[in-house]
């Protein structure tokens, strides 16, 4: 059973990355290049994790994080960030984020809190 | 040297010099004259004791002679060798007689008459009569002459005694009738000798026989007499020179000179000692005295001499400070006068009465002061503006210096925070592109592709990504926003801990680490890790600079907060915190790498990324602290971290 994965960041060539390696993993990938657009996505495909960057203008991962808890409490957030021990990883955690991970990305650590986190949806459609 | 000085030391000099020349004479003459005082006194009590006895004993002699001469025992004893009085009869018709010559001599305890045989035809004691005295000395040598039998132990009575024996012989024909003997007891003859007058307390005269045993008491032991043999050196003098030097005819030693010695005598005790000879009965006379009372007056002349030596000095500097304080109290008035009024005060008046050199010499001053005080007023008055002036002048020249520091403090807080948000900006916006490089690449790889070429370039790329990747993960180190924590942190047990980490190193560089720290630091607050790795990054940074080896002198003290600055500013004017020093032997910084040492990317060593001191800089700035460096060319650099107290929180 394939899982849906959305993608937020505002460079395509990350998104594009990204994908890449979902699909490599047997996932299914959906990438929007702003908050708003992930807004969006996030409630027409229901995607099983999103993958959230913090830096981005506009609107950004926080106040994103925000927004999706408001639409949907159950989807899995980690949120991409490019500081190590990051203050505000930590309290995107408070916020409802499942983890963090750092730019640019250790794939073997993504793929490992992918799994874990896909373990809540293990049976479902 | 102060003039009263030198007068006063000049009587000393001279009191000692005449002290030290004439005490040493007038001692050794006196000295002389005294031991010759000692030696005559004693010499003259031997001499006057030996013959007291010597005429002593010739008396006794001739109360022997003249019972031995009288008639009436004549008369007696030719009566009975003629055959015509029995024994028996002889007792009786001489003991009265020989009873009344005992009772006139105090001395003799017994008086008695031998016949030619040798039998003791009468005595005074009863008991006598009869005993066979054919072998004993004062009948064998009283035949021939009177005769002093040597002082003995009469084994009858056990008394001790001498006796004194005398021929009894027919007038007419010259013939042997018996022999006189008297009995005497010691008793007069120690009389004599302890007879200490102008001995003093340890002063002695006894007599030995010739073979030298003491015959008359000793003022220091008891029951001496023939029992304490007396072996001496002046003993044993005494008796040689009696053997080599008598003259029996003169009856006197010649050839011989007799002298004082000091010798231990027969108790070991030190004695100075003179003898004398009783030639009749073979006797010695030894008067003594210890050494220690007879020098005594040599002893308290020493120390008058020495107290005297030592007393010169004294008085010599008092007089001598008498005499100086005579000539320098005016000397010292005038100075006293002329350092007042030097110091300002021209109201001054030295004002002496002396009508000597040193009085017109104060009056002229007196007068001089006088005409310097109306010249002297106006100086005063433009002395007063330029002081004033130059006061005005340093204080400007401080808030001047206070405000340039506080400049270049501003100036490297807004640098470290323009450089903080570039280098976030920057970090972040390499990191993009980064991700997406190193992403593709690591997915390239996975792809299982066969080509070794581009495996190897592919991982070329990722390796030089990591680098670039490593770099922006510092910066955004250095730039992060860090929340401290508001736990206690104790800072001495921290950099224990941290300079664990060093021992390897310092070790190997020969790097003495000197740990000074304050016991009584209170606790300070914040993340504990991160200020353990500002003190590494410090401590690191020191211990590589130190190539040849050197010293690192690790401080941590109370100290207050700067009055103006940053540190007014952070931690509030004079308020107490926490400083730990850094302080190495590395040579030192010039102006221009103290300036941006601080800086990311600053290095002098190319093996680093130059962010260590950036981060330290943050951190130390987001725990509310502050960090400094300051350096002396050729010597080393001492890096300053201040950090509030942990308030209420105690230590």
């Amino acid at each position: 059973m394939k899982r849906k994965i959305l993608v937020i960041d505002d460079e395509k060539a990350v998104c594009k990355m990204l994908e890449k390696f979902l699909v490599q993993q047997g996932h299914k990938p959906i990438s929007a290049l702003s908050g708003k657009e992930g807004l969006k996505k996030l409630q027409k495909e229901k995607p099983h994790i999103v993958l959230l960057d913090i830096r981005m203008p506009d609107m950004d991962g926080v106040e994103t994080l925000k927004e999706i808890r408001k639409l949907d409490k159950r989807v899995g957030i980690i949120m991409i960030t490019a500081v190590k021990k990051d203050a505000v990883g930590r309290e995107c955690l408070k916020l409802g984020a499942y983890g963090y991970i750092t730019k640019p990305f250790d794939f073997d650590y993504l793929e490992r809190t992918l799994t874990i986190k896909l373990l809540d949806f293990a049976g479902e459609e | 040297m102060r003039i009263a000085n030198k007068i006063s030391f000049s009587f000393l000099v001279t009191g000692l010099a005449v002290a030290s020349i004439v005490s040493p004479i007038v001692y050794s003459t006196v000295k002389n004259d005294l031991e010759k005082t000692i030696f005559a006194h004693l010499e003259t009590t031997a001499h006057s004791r030996t013959e007291h006895i010597i005429t002593f004993l010739n008396d006794d002699k001739g109360k022997v002679a003249m019972l031995a001469e009288s008639d009436s025992v004549e008369l007696v004893l030719n009566s009975y060798s003629s055959g015509s009085i029995s024994f028996s009869q002889v007792q009786e018709k001489l003991k009265h007689q020989l009873q009344e010559v005992l009772e006139a001599d105090e001395e003799a305890f017994e008086v008695f008459i031998i016949d030619r045989e040798g039998k003791i035809i009468s005595s005074t004691n009863d008991r006598s009569v009869g005993a066979d005295k054919s072998t004993d000395a004062y009948f064998l040598q009283g035949r021939d002459r009177p005769h002093i039998k040597d002082v003995y132990r009469s084994q009858a009575t056990g008394e001790v005694g001498y006796a004194i024996s005398a021929p009894i012989k027919a007038d007419q024909t010259g013939e042997l009738l018996g022999v006189a003997v008297f009995r005497f007891s010691m008793e007069d003859l120690s009389a004599i000798t302890t007879d200490r007058t102008g001995l003093g307390e340890s002063g002695e005269i006894y007599l030995i026989n010739k073979y030298k045993y003491m015959i008359t008491p000793s003022r220091f032991k008891k029951d001496v007499i023939l029992k304490q043999k007396v072996d001496t050196y002046y003993a044993n003098k005494a008796i040689r020179d009696f053997n080599l030097y008598y003259d029996p005819e003169l009856d006197e030693i010649r050839g011989h000179e007799h002298e004082i010695k000091v010798y231990p005598d027969y108790r070991g005790v030190r004695v100075l000692g003179m003898h004398g000879y009783i030639p009749d009965t073979q006797w010695f006379l030894l008067a003594e005295i210890n050494e220690e009372e007879a020098f005594i007056p040599l002893i308290k002349l020493r120390l008058l001499f020495l107290m005297t030596l030592l007393a010169t000095p004294v008085i010599s500097w008092l007089f001598g400070t008498f005499f100086a304080k005579l000539i320098t109290g005016p000397i010292t008035k005038l100075h006293k006068g002329i350092e007042i009024i030097g110091k300002g005060n021209l109201n001054y008046k030295v004002s002496t009465d002396a009508k000597d050199e040193i009085g017109q010499l104060s009056r002229s001053f007196d007068k001089m002061t006088e005409d310097l005080k109306t010249t002297t007023t106006s100086v005063h008055r433009l002395d007063k503006e330029v002081l004033e002036r130059r006061q005005a002048e340093s204080e400007l020249k401080v808030a001047y210096d206070d405000l340039k520091k506080l400049q270049a403090q501003l100036v490297q807080t807004e640098k470290m925070a323009i450089i903080g948000e570039l280098s976030a900006g920057v970090a972040h916006e390499i990191n993009n592109p980064l991700a997406v490089i190193l992403g593709e690449t690591a997915l390239l790889l996975k792809n299982k592709n066969k080509d070794k070429k581009l495996l190897t370039t592919l991982k070329t790329i990722i390796e030089q990504g990591e680098r670039i990747k490593l770099i922006t993960e510092r910066l955004l180190e250095f730039a992060r926003k860090r929340k401290i924590p508001r736990r206690a942190i104790n800072i001495n047990k921290a950099l224990e801990q941290s300079i664990a980490f060093l021992i390897y190193q310092t070790k190997i560089k020969n790097i003495k680490i000197i740990k000074e720290f304050d016991s009584s630091l209170p606790k300070t607050f914040g993340d504990k890790n991160q200020l353990q790795e500002v003190f590494l990054n410090i401590m690191f940074n020191a211990v590589q600079a130190m190539e040849k080896g050197g010293q690192l002198t690790i401080k941590t003290h109370i100290t207050k907060a700067q009055e103006y600055g940053e540190e007014r500013e952070l931690f509030g004017p004079g308020k107490k915190i926490v400083a730990i020093e850094f302080q190495d032997t590395a040579g030192g910084m010039d102006e221009d790498t103290l300036s941006k040492i601080f800086d990311p990317f600053f290095s002098t060593k190319a093996a680093n990324t130059g962010l260590g001191l950036a981060i330290s800089h943050g951190i130390i700035r987001d725990h509310k602290g502050l960090i400094t460096v300051q350096s002396k060319p050729t010597v080393g650099s001492t890096f300053i971290v201040k950090l509030p107290i942990k308030e209420g929180g105690g230590r």
